[in-house]
């Protein structure tokens, strides 16, 4: 019987085994007849002769059982082949969308900035000459005026020209000590390669006891902001005017194009002017009440901020939903 | 403001120092510099003397011309017209290398040899003087034939333009400037040494009668002189030109410009036979004002209003003999407001008097005269006429801790003493860590001790203070605004993991579009007054109505699949503010892949509403009638969440699609305030397995989902936790009915429901449905 060894050994399919396993196992199968044909063998040998037998029938199930693992998974792998497909073909675009660069921006710098306990303000759009101008130090007759083309309606309101109302509002709400930035939407009657109507600012603002508040303060956290923006550049402050500060700065970095040694982006100067700052003028705190406080305050244009980080060549651009230049920032 | 080196350093020594160190001096005690030009004549060009000039024999419009250029006599060819014997001219020699990038080289011209070219300011790389050659003269330093040009200083200069800010009106003369790199860079100031001939015995009250009435707040002082010839050298045209000041063809407008320029205080002339009306002397009044300004009249005519204008008529006529020449002085804070308020008409010099004049006018006029003096012939009249305010000078203290509390830093006494002399302060005296000082005059801008502070940082250096931060208390300043804010940036990172771009728009729209959608523009009498184009005159009611340009855009740049949202503001015709959400769609429902074959479906109702759900939250639906010109008026929504209306979502009119060639579009805006994030308390959830059951029945076709909802709502047993529709389905044999499906998740906290107990819930929601609705069962 030990070739039937050499048939098991030979089956190339889980049928052919299924077959030997009835001839060989079955009821009616070989090792069957043979157990049978024991009646015919003498008492005297039938313990040997039922122990060889046995032993046989131990080798033929191991053979088979080999037999069998192996069959199967040759099959198993013969059905996850049939399953292949081209994983290359399936490798993702990009079904999300993105925020814009410009939003994406300010949603950074107020990450910064409410990380670091300021408040965030809102105001409305359409504002009053006081909380625009008046309030800021800047009378109707003042030279700055002309700084800032206005957007008038007939009722004599305006669309606000920066988000510094917004100070106005939050001083005459609360006292002091106040530690708050304003981002948001502000419009200006200019229309150029380099002026649209509408952008964005970010507006900071932190008062507090006289004394409290210095100027080293003021570049220090605008130092730390541009270093968390922009990364390691040079931080460079020049004095400046603006109506509602006094002193007043206007803060350059240095170039992130061409690391300060002068490109067509930084107009060969090697700086970039990014933020304007100051200690808050004293008629500012007088036209809200406040006494006896010293504060600071800065405003930054968040399109110029977008455009320097993500190297967007043309300001109108970011107002023209176009996809080709917002899918580059998904 | 536009300052040259060489004109600077007349004023105060610059030796030793580079032009980029001025220009980062300036930078750094807060005179913007804008722009630095140098201009350097190239080598090889020289001094040309003109000996003769003769007609090119075979071109009209060439002269042939013999000139002495030192070394030797050149001929050369000149097309320029202006050329002629005994002109000093400056000639590019052989070799020499334009700033164009020309060579000069020996020519040919129509058969005449040329050894060189006559050069014109502009072929020199200078701002244009007038057509053809440039015509030497003296007032360059001397005409030295054979000379480099490049050895003339007025031809070598650094230009440097600063952009002033609006409260440094005495930076607004070279003088001014100067002044600032004086103290800047710790260097002495120069006097110029006036060369004034008082060359006349006669005094000008022989010729002027100059009286006043009240006493006006201003200063006023007059000179005079007689004309005897005058031109515009070179030396100031090269000048004026510069610091691109256009020269007029009057001569005395030329020393003019340049002495306003030079010195910063008005100055004006006039023709003396203008005030004189025939007799020997001229007669000027100067009045009060009922606005408060000073106005000087002469026989009942207005001759000027005192930093505001001056009458043209009254300026010298081409041959008159004798000016009477003017110097004006008022403070900015009188003039600016009334100006605005009475809408006065102003000319050129208004831009200085309003931002701040020189006030020395004495100073102005002797720059002026010494021009006069230097460079025309003239006779001066002795003495002068004048009219001055007493000004008390504003006197003002400070400490150094003062000081230190506002930069942060402390300065020593002495620093603060020598900047505030440099800048032309008067020191009173210096008592216990105080300063006492005199403002002066010319720095209107100076009026308190922040002002003061501020000299001292810009001078010191704001470099040189240490950066510190600041010690606070800390408090809760997580405001109602910076909620909001967080909850729209959930949102908005929501939107984008569900496909949608974020887009910026104009708050400006075009009224006539605003009406065409059926919106309301503005009231009249809330409109924009100076809209910056027509076709933004309005702003805009909704998002979708700027929006639809994007969608344009993109589809005119062939993107199938447009998805985009935007938060932002929009306005209603009371101009109210409100704080929109917007979603839009439209094109393919999917990107082009493998999966769809590359031919995406386009976007559906259900498919806009699930990706619009993924974003804001669940919410129900419920028809409404356009409001809109926007809306399509049978695929649009009311968007109903916990039983408020928060917005609206609707195919996009196909009017408006087809006018601004959009495909299938989609769009949804709600209203922000009202999406504000529910508390949620949670419900216990049950210990048993939920039982799913289906039902479908047979309605008419214009039963609502919203009807079969409201008939079951609240009517069914607590064990019926949800239920929702899931197939819809119409064919010929059910006519005007349809067949729906909806499915019930059963599920009760106390045990696994009995199949009696699950249909008794069926029987009833079918009988709930039929009573309400006409419903049978399928």
């Amino acid at each position: 019987m030990e070739h039937w060894i050499d048939k098991i050994d030979a089956a190339d399919s889980l049928e052919t085994l299924e077959s030997i396993r009835i001839a060989l196992f079955g009821k009616k199968g070989e090792l069957a007849k043979a157990f049978a044909e024991m009646k015919n063998v003498p008492p005297e040998e039938k313990p040997k002769v039922a122990k060889e037998l046995n032993l046989l029938k131990q080798k033929l199930m191991e053979s088979f059982e080999k037999k069998k693992a192996e069959l199967e998974k040759e099959a198993l792998e013969e059905k996850l082949r049939s399953e292949a497909i081209d994983v290359s073909l399936y490798s993702p675009r990009p079904q999300s969308g993105a925020l814009h660069p410009v939003m994406q921006t300010m949603d950074r710098i107020i990450d910064y900035f409410s990380s670091l306990n300021f408040a965030v303000e809102g105001g409305p759009l359409v504002e009053d000459e006081f909380h625009n101008f008046e309030a800021l130090n800047l009378p109707d007759y003042h030279p700055a005026r002309d700084m800032q083309d206005t957007f008038y309606f007939k009722d004599g309101m305006l669309l606000r020209t920066h988000t510094s109302p917004v100070q106005i509002r939050t001083m005459m709400r609360e006292k002091p000590p106040i530690r708050m930035i304003s981002p948001g939407a502000v419009f200006r009657r200019d229309f150029d390669l380099t002026h649209t109507p509408q952008f964005h600012q970010v507006e900071g603002l932190v008062v507090d006891e006289e004394g409290k508040v210095s100027f080293a303060n003021l570049k220090w956290i605008l130092e730390d902001f541009l270093h968390t923006m922009f990364g390691d550049v040079d931080v460079r402050f020049r004095p400046s005017f603006f109506p509602f500060t006094e002193p007043s700065a206007e803060v350059d970095i240095s170039c992130i194009f061409c690391e300060g040694k002068g490109c067509r982006v930084c107009s060969q100067t090697g700086w970039l002017e990014v933020l304007g700052c100051g200690m808050v003028d004293p008629n500012v705190f007088k036209a809200v009440g406040y006494e006896n406080v010293s504060g600071y305050a800065f405003g930054l244009g968040v399109e110029r901020f977008a455009m320097l980080m993500h190297q967007i060549p043309d300001l109108r651009s970011l107002f023209e939903g176009d996809l080709r230049l917002l899918e580059q920032f998904q | 403001m536009i300052v040259t080196r060489t004109w600077l350093e007349e004023w105060v020594d610059l030796k030793g120092i580079s032009t980029e160190e001025i220009c980062r001096k300036l930078n750094s005690i807060g005179l913007e510099v804008d722009s630095l030009k140098e201009y350097r004549v190239p080598e090889k060009i020289v001094v040309g003397y003109v000996e003769s000039c003769e007609k090119h024999p075979d071109a009209d419009k060439l002269s042939v011309c013999q000139i002495n250029l030192g070394t030797a006599v050149r001929q050369i060819v000149c097309g320029a017209k202006n050329i002629a014997a005994g002109q000093y001219v400056p000639v590019a020699t052989v070799g020499a290398v334009m700033p164009n990038g020309m060579k000069i080289k020996h020519a040919k011209l129509r058969g005449v040899e040329s050894d060189g070219m006559v050069c014109s300011s502009t072929e020199l790389g200078l701002p244009e003087l007038g057509d053809g050659i440039l015509v030497l003269d003296e007032t360059i330093g001397g005409l030295e034939i054979g000379k480099p040009l490049k050895d003339f200083p007025p031809f070598n200069d650094d230009v440097i333009e600063i952009e002033l800010t609006a409260n440094r009106g005495d930076c607004l003369s070279i003088y001014g400037v100067a002044r600032e790199l004086s103290v800047g860079f710790d260097r002495p100031m120069k006097t110029l040494e006036y060369r004034e001939k008082e060359s006349k015995s006669l005094g000008i009250g022989r010729i002027l009668q100059f009286a006043h009435q009240g006493n006006p707040p201003v200063d006023l002082l007059y000179r005079a002189v007689d004309l005897k010839s005058i031109d515009v050298p070179l030396f100031i045209r090269l000048r004026l030109a510069l610091v691109d000041i256009d020269i007029t063809e009057r001569a005395i407008d030329a020393y003019i410009d340049y002495a306003v320029h030079a010195s910063g205080v008005i100055l004006r002339e006039y023709g003396f036979s203008k005030l004189s009306n025939g007799s020997e002397k001229a007669k000027i009044t100067l009045k009060q004002l009922d606005n408060g300004l000073g106005a000087v009249e002469t026989d009942g005519k207005t001759a000027s209003i005192v930093g505001i204008y001056q009458n043209e008529e009254l300026k010298a006529d081409e041959n008159e003999k004798t000016l009477i020449l003017e110097a004006s002085y008022i403070r900015p804070e009188l003039i600016a407001p009334v100006v605005k308020k009475e809408n006065l008409k102003t000319d050129a010099l208004y831009y200085r008097t309003s931002r701040g004049s020189e006030p020395d006018l004495d100073f102005g006029c002797r720059v002026l005269l010494h021009l006069l003096c230097t460079y025309a012939e003239v006779e001066v009249y002795a003495g002068c006429s004048e009219y001055m305010t007493q000004k008390e000078p504003l006197t003002l203290d400070i400490s150094m801790d003062e000081i230190e509390a506002l930069v942060g830093q402390a300065v020593e006494i002495s620093t603060v003493v020598n900047i505030l002399s440099k800048l032309g302060f008067y020191i009173h005296r210096t008592e216990d860590g105080k300063i006492i000082f005199d403002v002066p005059a010319f720095r209107h801008d100076i009026v308190n001790k922040q002002d003061v502070i501020e000299e001292v940082v810009r001078i010191v250096g704001i470099d040189n203070i240490a950066s510190r931060p600041m010690r606070f208390q800390e408090a809760n300043r997580v405001t109602y605004d910076l909620h909001r804010y967080r909850f729209i940036r959930d949102i908005r990172l929501k939107a984008v993991a569900n496909g949608f771009f974020e887009t910026i728009h104009y708050v400006f729209c075009d009224n006539r579009r605003v009406e065409a959608l059926g919106f309301e523009p503005l009231k009249k009498e809330k409109a924009l007054l100076n809209p910056i184009t027509n076709e933004m005159d309005g702003l805009r009611p909704s998002l979708m109505v700027t929006m639809l340009d994007s969608l344009q855009r993109n589809v005119a740049m062939s993107k199938k699949r447009i998805p985009l949202f935007e938060v932002g503001r929009v306005f209603d015709a009371d101009r109210n503010e409100m704080f929109h959400l917007l979603f839009a769609y439209a094109g393919e429902k999917e990107m082009e892949t493998v999966t769809n074959a590359g031919k995406p479906e386009p976007i559906d109702f259900p498919t806009f509403v699930d990706k619009l759900a993924a974003v804001v939250g669940s919410f129900e639906l419920q028809a409404c009638e356009a409001d809109n010109a926007l809306m399509h008026p049978y695929q649009s929504a009311r968007i109903v969440m916990d039983g408020e209306t928060v917005g609206i979502v609707s195919k996009l009119h196909p009017d408006i699609a087809a006018q601004f060639d959009l495909p299938d579009t989609y769009f949804a805006e709600l209203e922000v305030p009202k999406l504000q994030q529910k508390h949620i308390n949670a419900r216990p959830i049950s210990a048993f397995t939920p039982v799913q059951r289906d039902l479908s029945i047979v309605v008419p076709q214009s039963t609502t989902y919203t009807a079969i909802r409201e008939a079951l709502e609240g009517k069914l047993p607590e064990t019926v936790q949800k239920f929702f529709p899931i197939d819809r389905y119409t064919d010929e044999k059910l006519g005007d009915e349809m067949s729906l499906t909806l499915r019930f998740i059963i599920s009760s906290m106390e045990k696994t429901l009995e199949e009696s107990e699950i249909n008794a819930i069926m029987d009833k929601a079918l009988k709930l449905l039929t009573e309400a609705c006409e419903a049978r069962l399928r």
